[in-house]
């Protein structure tokens, strides 16, 4: 076919499937390019603008629960004590304590039998008190008054050991610990804290 | 462009960004769950942490903002702002957390940055570095008298059993 300008011009582009498919096989790429794309691009911006992580609180749970059975506590009784004693654990947060010791008075050394019923409470300052409700020595005969003042010198080092372990506690979980609970069963004392706001 | 051409781009877009979708889920890493050793009927002591004294503990260690999220199975979420390039996004970071021993084991399986969640292979080593923090601290926690013996989590939180091994 001849023209003006001496040269055979070329039909216009005609509208083909072929053309379809190069469009599809680009589409694939653009897809596939600048999705990927879009989604790292939005993924840093929505990670970026994202508040900093807050703590939910649940009241319903306690932040801290420790429960120990009472074989595990006289192992531990008897290593800081350095002498047998007998840990008994009673329900309504006592415990009774039993140690074989003796008495030396005139002399004379005597085998005797020391035993206290301690109770356990949190007080309004969020620290354990344990306190003596009734002391026992079996083997010699002594004043009710001189068998409470038995445990007079041990109780409060007792109180300050116990709370120190939960100064270190809150220590390391790195917040004040307030105590919700505590109890004793038959076999078992356990102590519920939860994090100080 | 030819009306064919329009539509076969509009088209293969569309297969691209499914494509897309799918190539990602193929790839959407999971926190393995790990093999539990059960519960202790009677332990020595049971400690129980929250959720929340977990956060808070790793808030304080790290100095930065920390949420961890815990899930049965060992599988733990957590959540804090991470450096990269001068940005601070808030990532999450899947890890598993397993007893091994007397030691707590955490490993980092993923972490996602907004909508895209990278497995740990893909990630720096400082971030997978990151992921051994949390088990290092809870064993660094099992004073030397005590050994190990269960460590469950749920979605409330976190629960050691521990025997008395004496000194």
């Amino acid at each position: 076919m001849g023209t003006e300008f001496g040269y055979n011009q070329s039909s216009p582009p005609s509208d083909s499937p072929g053309y379809g498919l190069l469009g599809c096989a680009g589409g694939i790429l653009v897809g596939l390019l600048g999705g990927g794309l879009l989604l790292v691009l939005a993924s840093l911006v929505v990670a970026v603008i994202a508040p900093a992580p807050t703590l939910a609180e649940t009241a319903s749970v306690p932040g801290l629960r420790l429960t120990m059975n009472e074989a595990s506590l006289n192992q531990f009784a008897q290593s800081t004590a350095g002498a047998p004693v007998q840990l008994d654990l009673l329900p309504g947060n006592q415990v009774n304590l039993t140690s074989d010791t003796s008495v030396t008075a005139f002399g004379v050394t005597l085998p005797v039998q020391v035993t206290g019923r301690f109770g356990l409470q949190i007080t309004p300052q969020s620290t354990v008190e344990v306190r003596l409700i009734q002391a026992d020595v079996s083997g010699v005969d002594l004043p009710p008054e001189t068998t409470a003042r038995m445990f007079d010198s041990q109780l409060p080092a007792l109180n300050q050991n116990l709370n120190q372990m939960l100064v270190e506690a809150s220590t390391v979980l790195g917040t004040p610990l307030t105590l919700t609970g505590l109890g004793t069963t038959d076999t078992e004392f356990w102590l519920e804290a939860r994090l100080a706001p | 462009m030819s009306r064919w051409g329009c539509t076969g781009l509009l088209v293969g877009s569309i297969i691209g960004v499914l494509l897309l979708m799918g190539l990602i889920q193929s790839i959407q890493p999971a926190i393995p769950a790990v093999a539990v050793q059960p519960a202790v009927a009677a332990p020595d002591l049971t400690l129980f942490l929250s959720e929340e004294s977990v956060s808070r503990s790793a808030s304080q260690m790290l100095a930065q903002p920390v949420t961890v999220n815990f899930e049965s199975g060992g599988q733990v979420i957590l959540t804090t702002p991470v450096s990269i390039a001068g940005l601070e996004p808030v990532v999450d970071l899947g890890l598993s957390l397993e007893q091994q021993g007397n030691q707590v084991v955490s490993r980092l399986h993923w972490a996602q940055l907004g909508w895209l969640r990278l497995p740990a292979r893909w990630l720096p080593p400082e971030l997978v570095e990151l992921g051994t923090l949390p088990g290092q601290q809870f064993s660094r926690q099992i004073p030397p008298q005590f050994n190990l013996i269960s460590l469950t989590t749920t979605a409330d939180g976190i629960t050691l059993q521990v025997d008395w091994i004496g000194q």
